[in-house]
């Protein structure tokens, strides 16, 4: 019988193969340790050796050009030959008279257990990483290789309690075709690792790791976060079916990420991404990205227990700048509202938090946030093609304050002398009814240089339905062509205004829909950096005449 | 701290995205590492947090440092007041790699 696994996508992928469980040291080789020395110089020995072997992994990734993956070894073998680690085991190796592999292993337990309690999910995903090199320097003085790959087969999923990076590294010398782990999420070292490799990773399955049985066949879902033990032969069938397919698709997408973005006939429409931490920058920029369409910066004052500093937010905004050279950064002021409550601040209460203090709403009931924000950003923008962006505006007035608060900003930087650039282009998200049919209000007096279409929260305050609410989305969906007549309205006055009119939002990340779009108007959107070269490839192959009938065609579909 | 040692001390606040963790944390362990003082540091952003070895990994890690905590740097020694200045240009550089 076919048994199913689910577990967090690690890093996406599809593979096909027999399961290999590596249940700790048993099948790795021996060597012979000589335990008399002198224990200090024993631990050193063990530390200097898996340090070693850490830097060897991360050279070997930086050859590869994976500057950012090998930072993860650099960063472990320095930790393996920690002095911290090396006097807390030496302690309790003499106090407790237990061997040394095991003081090295409750050292690397203590930390990491306290590392999980810790309020903050990075370090937290951070115990993984003391475990593993507690686990390497134990294995080490208990003689076993680090090598755990060995035993394992090319084209095997390997299950496991956990991975190291290192192991992992050694799995895909093995050609493993995917991994498996119990423990693990999104954001432990493992994950990153994997997509950065294009090693299909399930992780996080829990206790039923122990279930799935040595050299079983199974299928490896890695995108969907399941694991099919013993599939019947038509399940193995349909599965391979889709690995053939995905497989030509990446090999098709990848030929695309360098190639400009145009309709078949020659449009040319440009496509940027969306981000929401500066390191995703160079994810952008691999993935063909023109520019950064949205760059959120939530991230900046959420999870925290003070208000971000200008300094702290200056450097964000500098790096994103710098790593993106001089294509165009739009940066997204705050736009949080009473559903994410920051510790700072005074709660809001509020009946219904979508309709009312959010976005610009809420830096004008907050305006010393806004403006160490603007002053951040203006200090930036030395550094690149910076425009700013205001969340959910909806009348002339909002767009007058924050225009005033630039001015005051500018001024203050100017009377003391501190280097910034004031003429920044300075627009909106256009994700109100109100914005979207009061444009030639809005842009009155060249008060505005661009727009954007935040199609997500266009649609949920178009169709008054909360998109959160998961039968509300599927009976009122994002893709209604109510939201689609929204967005022809704002293409036109945007026209009629020669105003810059982009879309950033989940409908420019669907090839079906990016396509409508273009025929309704737009030459610019932004999307998630994965979904930019699928988009491309859709409007390479329709003609702006196509291209116009799918946009009429999404405005008056019924029931879709 | 014995009195006759030269000793600095400052207080900083950690401006990177990702917190005083893995990446930026082994910058501070390597800065502080290139000096013969004693360097501590006491994270002042968490009730009863310990006062750890700034040469230590697991020190910091320790010190559980998140973006935006304020802490206290202290070291004793020949170059203490180097080695505080160095890890002060450090953390207002925002932990920018040496190139």
């Amino acid at each position: 019988m076919t048994a199913v696994v689910r577990g967090t996508a690690g890093a996406p992928g599809l593979a096909l193969g027999r399961i290999v469980r590596l249940e700790g040291p048993g099948g790795q080789p021996r060597v012979d340790v000589d335990r008399s020395g002198n224990p200090g110089e024993r631990l050193a020995t063990a530390q200097a050796q898996v340090a070693a072997h850490l830097e060897d992994l991360a050279a070997e990734l930086r050859a590869e050009g994976k500057a950012d993956e090998a930072a993860i070894f650099d960063a472990q073998a320095l930790l393996a030959s920690d002095r911290a680690l090396a006097d807390q085991a030496a302690h309790i190796f003499a106090d407790e008279r237990v061997p040394l592999d095991e003081a090295v292993t409750r050292v690397a337990g203590r930390i990491a257990a306290f590392l999980a309690e810790v309020d903050d999910a990075y370090l937290q995903a951070r115990a993984a990483d003391v475990h593993a090199i507690g686990r390497q320097i134990a294995a080490v003085l208990q003689g076993i290789s680090l090598d755990v790959g060995a035993s394992v087969p090319a084209g095997a999923i390997v299950v496991a309690a956990d991975l190291t990076p290192a192991e992992l590294m050694l799995l895909r010398k093995r050609r493993a075709a995917g991994v498996v782990t119990a423990s693990g999420s999104i954001t432990s070292h493992l994950a990153i690792l994997a997509r950065a490799l294009g090693l299909p990773a399930l992780v996080g399955i829990g206790e039923s790791w122990r279930d799935i049985p040595d050299g079983a066949s199974a299928l490896l879902d890695a995108t969907g976060g399941t694991l099919l033990v013993d599939p019947t032969p038509d399940e193995s069938g349909a599965f391979q079916v889709r690995v053939d397919v995905a497989r030509e698709r990446d090999r098709r997408l990848a030929g695309l990420t360098q190639v400009a973005a145009s309709t078949a006939d020659g449009e040319r429409i440009v496509l940027w991404a969306n981000i929401g931490r500066p390191e995703e920058a160079a994810l952008a920029m691999q993935a063909g990205a023109e520019g950064i369409g949205l760059f959120r910066t939530e991230f900046l004052f959420v999870d925290r227990a003070s208000a971000p500093g200008e300094d702290e937010q200056y450097t964000a905004y500098e790096q994103t700048l710098e790593a993106m050279g001089d294509r165009p950064v739009i940066i997204r002021t705050l736009d949080v509202g009473a559903d994410k409550p920051l510790a700072y601040l005074p709660p809001l209460v509020e009946a219904n938090p979508f309709l009312a203090t959010r976005g610009i709403r809420f830096t004008r009931r907050f305006p010393e946030l806004f403006e160490t924000q603007l002053r951040a950003l203006l200090r930036a923008a030395r550094h690149g093609d910076l425009r700013i962006m205001l969340p959910m505006v909806s009348t002339p007035r909002d767009l007058a304050w924050a225009r005033e608060m630039l001015e005051r900003v500018t001024r203050d930087l100017e009377r003391d002398a501190i280097p910034h650039r004031a003429d920044l282009p300075f627009g909106i998200m256009l994700e109100t009814p109100a914005a979207a049919v009061s444009l030639d209000r809005l842009a009155v007096d060249r008060q505005l240089a661009f727009c954007s279409i935040g199609s997500n929260d266009l649609a949920q305050y178009t169709l008054a339905a909360d998109r959160t609410d998961p039968a509300l989305a599927r009976d009122y969906p994002y893709d209604d062509p109510s939201v689609f007549r929204m967005v022809r309205i704002a293409v036109q006055s945007a026209r009629a205004l020669e105003l810059e009119l982009s879309l950033c939002g989940e409908l420019a990340g669907d090839p079906r829909h990016a396509v409508a779009l273009v025929g309704l108007g737009l030459r610019k959107l932004s999307m998630v950096p994965a979904a930019l070269a699928s988009v491309k490839e859709a409007l390479l192959g329709v003609s702006l005449a196509d291209a116009q009938r799918q946009g009429e065609q999404a405005c008056t579909a019924s029931g879709q | 701290m014995t009195t006759e040692e030269p000793a600095a001390a400052a207080v900083l606040t950690i401006g990177h995205p990702a917190g005083l963790h893995l990446r930026p944390a082994a910058l501070f362990v390597r800065t502080a590492s290139t000096f013969k003082s004693r360097v501590s540091i006491r994270n002042l952003s968490r009730d009863n947090s310990p006062e750890v070895d700034a040469k230590s990994m697991l020190g910091l890690m320790q010190a559980a440092v998140s973006n935006g905590h304020r802490v206290q740097v202290q070291a004793s020694g020949e170059d203490a007041a180097e080695a505080v200045a160095a890890l002060e240009r450090l953390v207002e550089g925002g932990f920018a790699e040496p190139a």
